[in-house]
């Protein structure tokens, strides 16, 4: 039975959950067709920033609120991100000029990032160890929700009312979220301890370098090219002094000086968010191409996705304290790698069978996200909690938007390349429209069967990276183990705690 | 359906007209920098006026002859009027010549009548076996008239404005037409005012199977907009050689740059199509998804950037060959011209021409395919573009006479401020989303504030 302090805490979760479910759905529900859901904004070459603007926010203050949240406290930060948020969105709403939306969307990306970065934090700085795995996985869950179904909602909100709909409908989430997490966070310790201003700075700059590279590349520029070099260099160059930044200063934004398992943890984080959640995507195209052109019934499917995942991720949640993360990176790698072999085999055949597969690919999924930020909150002190979750979160947006911009990319070269400009024979009996239509029509199967046929590729690249994350995790043993006793350690330490607080409330 | 056709057919003259006007070099050099145009324009009372001198009646009073033995007065105040310029610039170097054909046109056509008569009952008619649609609607009127005598409104109005703009360029070295850039803009809105609806259904093979008469009052306004931008690259397309006749076996590659259409055309091009061409139910999805975009917002989109990003995949380019005879010709006025006769069909021809050049309208109509326009609304146009004597069009060096080149601004210019009307759009803020938006932030605001004096 939960004592009242415990009950308030949990409300607190709830309303930061709310608020990670409107930054997660404020990316994506504006991404698919916004060109044209804009309309009534004057013509400008902009618009294909709407989304980038978003997202290069997003990842870049990640880091920012990370630390922040460590330097000055939970409270703080749950004030400046919805405000941030919200003030964004309103000044979306009645932008006049596509070029103000995209100013606006970021300053929007901006609360969303801090927020995200803030409602991990808080989950690890209000509960022991053996007790964030519910939380964490509120969270997990409520940007799995916004970030699946986002598109779909955005999608309607502007079909059947405007594009603006969407932004009232999300700030609305994100101040409920807000006043319901204020009035019922649980009081922190004082902290207030400046900042490295410069630290911040660099690591905006560095993480939001590379996630404008990841939406670009392939969009204004090929991947082989001298501009994609000296973009990379740039972003390695930021990455540099960002590290040397804060190795050398007092109180560093990165986390230097971290245990191997640590750096496996954030590597396993962006190898997996590269690999494995970067596909979403290619079911999403899947699913239109090849059956309805019907996006509500396409956001639908993703139910079985979130179906698969739930029930792995509460139970390994909690689990991989006992377990260590261990185990859970093998099996999760290895179902991910038969779901994508299964979805090749026969996703095309049903959409039963379509649903399936995503189920699988749930399952995997909910083997590895929460697990693993579990065990990274399990293994850094309270007091700069911020910082390497921070960087954790950052670490998976970048992995994910690197992984859906390799995987646009690669689904435009599987229908281009498989793509044969055939010629059309005009003589007097031809029925030159009859006949357009006809080759119209047998283009999208082509692109359907297309996306099919390179789902193969995805599968091979996934079967790699999944023997590599294993040969990662095989090497975690010790790792594990110190994590798990650890955790041990809290619990006795909380549970005389409680028992304190039972007596003292009787 | 006669003015829908007649849609049908304004928009494939128009390419045609632009098939028929690109430009292939000529060995002389008195194609650099020449402007070439025309303008004509008719109105109702020059066909009229052509009843008058050939009938010794006026259209009205002919139509109410053929009435009277069926008791009706017609009570017809038709209008019509229609304005067009043929513009083309040819500019030439040492590797290319450069042809940028203008056709602008704009066009009324109102009827107007208040019939009296006996009108028959509503309901259906059945037409007997072999009996066209006309013998049935006479029939009916002859036989089955109403009890008592009484007086319809029937107003129906068109305006159309078109604007045709065609780049050329022609490679010097091979003689061959390289490539071509196109863009059509049309406007036409349609108003209907009727106390009177005759429909007829037809079978599969075009039969008139019954006749429906509705006196339900109904009114319509139609307000169509499209926008296209085509690129064309040719491949073997020779208009130029040493002798008079030659062969080429020419492969045409089309691009489409953008189809911007408002959501009225969108929705009437796509009923057509579905009744016209056999769709299963999964190649239906994409457009009427698109369909459904455009409805609810009620603007003009962009369909290639619409399906683009729908599908992530580009719309992929369409490429068409035929076999030609072709051959040098000079015609009635002296201007030269290649003659392109497709191999397996010499009962047709596409005529390229050099510089100045004769138009035939009612040549252009009748290349128009049988399933996009029928023969009988053919025959009909092209009798009336004899009438007012289109069929013979002179489009003439110009470069020294302004005053015919200001009569083809007059008419370009006319056009263009209609068409840039239609495309502004409003960009305001809808108030409720103002008001949404200063609610927002006042909250906001007022939150941030309470919650940093820990008041919540």
């Amino acid at each position: 039975m939960m004592t009242a302090a415990e009950r308030q805490r949990a409300i607190a979760m709830w309303g930061l959950a709310l608020c990670v479910l409107a930054s997660a759905a404020g990316w994506v529900f504006m991404r698919f067709g916004a060109s044209w859901s804009v309309g009534d904004l004057p013509e400008s070459d902009w618009v294909d920033h709407i989304v980038p603007a978003y997202i290069i926010a997003e990842v870049a203050f990640i880091p920012i609120g990370g630390k922040l949240t460590d330097n000055l406290g939970v409270r703080p930060m749950l004030i400046l991100a919805p405000f941030l948020f919200v003030f964004g969105s309103m000044m979306c709403i009645i932008s006049v000029s596509v070029e103000m939306l995209v100013a606006f969307r970021f300053v929007q990306g901006s609360g969303a990032g801090i927020m995200l970065a803030l409602a991990f934090t808080a989950v690890g700085k209000f509960y022991f160890p053996h007790r964030r795995g519910k939380a964490d996985e509120l969270m997990t869950a409520a940007f799995a929700i916004g970030s699946l179904f986002g598109t779909g909602v955005g999608y309607f909100f502007t079909e059947q009312f405007n594009w603006r709909f969407g932004f009232v409908v999300f700030s609305i989430a994100m101040i409920v979220g807000f006043i319901v997490a204020s009035k019922t966070l649980p009081e922190e310790a004082h902290v207030r301890s400046k900042c490295d201003v410069v630290g911040l700075i660099l690591a905006a700059a560095a993480f939001g370098t590379a996630a404008f590279y990841t939406q670009y590349v392939e969009v204004y520029f090929p991947l082989l090219s001298l501009e994609s070099a000296l973009a990379a260099a740039f972003i390695i160059a930021l990455a540099a002094l960002y590290f040397v930044r804060s190795r050398s200063s007092a109180d560093p934004v990165m986390p230097v000086g971290s245990t191997r398992f640590q750096k496996t943890l954030v590597l396993l984080m962006f190898m997996f968010s590269l690999c494995g959640l970067g596909l979403i995507q290619y079911f999403f195209k899947l699913y239109l191409t090849y059956y309805d052109f019907d996006i509500y019934k396409a956001t639908i499917m993703f139910l079985f996705l979130i179906a698969g995942a739930a029930a792995p991720s509460i139970y390994g949640s909690h689990k991989v304290f006992d377990t260590g993360v261990r185990p859970w990176i093998i099996i999760g790698s290895s179902i991910v790698t038969i779901a994508l072999m299964v979805t090749h085999l026969i996703a095309d055949q049903g959409t039963t069978q379509f649903s399936i597969c995503l189920f699988l690919f749930g399952i995997g999924l909910g083997c590895l996200v929460n697990q693993i930020i579990c065990s990274m909150q399990a293994v850094v002190p309270a007091e700069s909690m911020g910082k390497h979750i921070g960087n954790l979160i950052a670490v998976r947006m970048l992995g994910i938007i690197a992984g859906n911009a390799i995987v646009g990319a690669y689904i435009k070269e599987v229908v281009r390349g498989n793509y044969h400009n055939y010629v059309i024979e005009i003589d007097s009996g031809t029925n030159i429209l009859e006949t357009i239509a006809y080759r119209i029509m047998n283009d999208m199967k082509y692109v359907a069967d297309a996306l099919d046929d390179g789902f193969i590729m995805t599968v091979i690249i996934m079967a790699m990276a999944a023997t590599f994350l294993t040969a990662i995790a095989v090497t975690l043993e010790k790792d594990d183990s110190d994590m798990i006793s650890a955790v041990k350690a809290d619990e006795a330490e909380s549970v005389s705690e409680d028992s304190e607080e039972e007596e003292s409330q009787n | 359906m006669l003015y829908k056709g007649g849609l049908a057919a304004t928009a494939l003259l128009a390419v045609l007209v632009i098939s028929c006007i690109s430009s292939p070099v000529s060995s002389a050099t008195d194609g650099d920098g020449r402007v070439y145009g025309t303008t004509s324009e008719a109105d109702y009372d020059d066909i009229d006026q052509f009843f008058m001198d050939h009938f010794t009646m006026h259209i009205t009073d002919m139509l109410q002859s053929l009435a009277e033995p069926y008791g009706y007065t017609l009570n017809i105040e038709p209008y019509f009027e229609i304005n067009l310029s043929l513009e083309r610039t040819v500019t030439q170097d040492t590797r290319y010549h450069i042809t940028e054909d203008h056709v602008t046109s704009y066009a009324t056509f109102l009827f107007e009548a208040d019939p009296e008569g006996n009108f028959p009952a509503e309901g259906t008619y059945v037409a007997a076996e072999g009996e066209t649609a006309l013998e049935l609607l006479l029939r009916t009127i002859a036989t089955a008239p109403g009890p008592e005598k009484t007086q319809k409104h029937v107003y129906m109005r068109i305006d159309l404005c078109l604007d045709i703009s065609l780049e050329t360029t022609v490679n010097l070295t091979t003689g061959e037409i390289e490539k071509s850039d196109l863009e059509i803009k049309l406007v036409l809105d349609e108003k209907e005012d009727l106390d009177l609806s005759i429909t007829f259904d037809e079978d599969e093979a075009g039969n008139t199977e019954s006749m429906t008469v509705s006196y339900d009052h109904h009114v319509s306004d139609g307000d169509f907009y499209i926008d296209l931008g085509v690129g064309f690259e040719f491949e073997g397309l020779r208009v130029m050689g040493t002798s008079s006749t030659w062969e080429i076996d020419p492969v045409l590659t089309e691009h489409l740059d953008f189809v911007v259409v408002s959501a009225d055309l969108a929705d009437s091009i796509w009923a057509s199509i579905v009744s016209d061409v056999d769709l299963s139910i999964s190649n239906r999805k994409l457009p009427e998804l698109v369909i459904r975009i455009m409805d609810s917002s009620n603007r003009m989109m962009d369909l290639i950037e619409v399906i683009e990003s729908l599908t992530s995949t580009e719309i992929p380019d369409i490429s068409f060959t035929s076999a030609f005879n072709v051959s040098y010709n000079t015609d009635a006025h002296g201007y030269n011209y290649a003659r392109l006769v497709p191999v397996d069909d010499d009962t047709t021809h596409f005529d390229i021409p050099n510089d100045g050049y004769t138009l035939d309208l009612t040549h252009l109509v009748a290349m128009i395919p049988s399933y996009i326009v029928s023969d009988e609304t053919k025959l009909i146009i092209s009798l009336a573009i004899a009438f007012i004597c289109w069929n013979d069009i002179e489009v003439r060096d110009i470069t020294d006479d302004p005053v015919e080149q200001h009569k083809c601004s007059e008419v370009h210019d006319y056009v263009d401020s209609v068409i840039s009307s239609r495309e502004a759009t409003e960009h305001s803020v809808p108030t409720e989303y103002m008001a949404a938006a200063a609610a927002g932030l006042a909250a906001i605001f007022v939150l941030a504030f309470l919650s940093w004096r820990r008041i919540i």
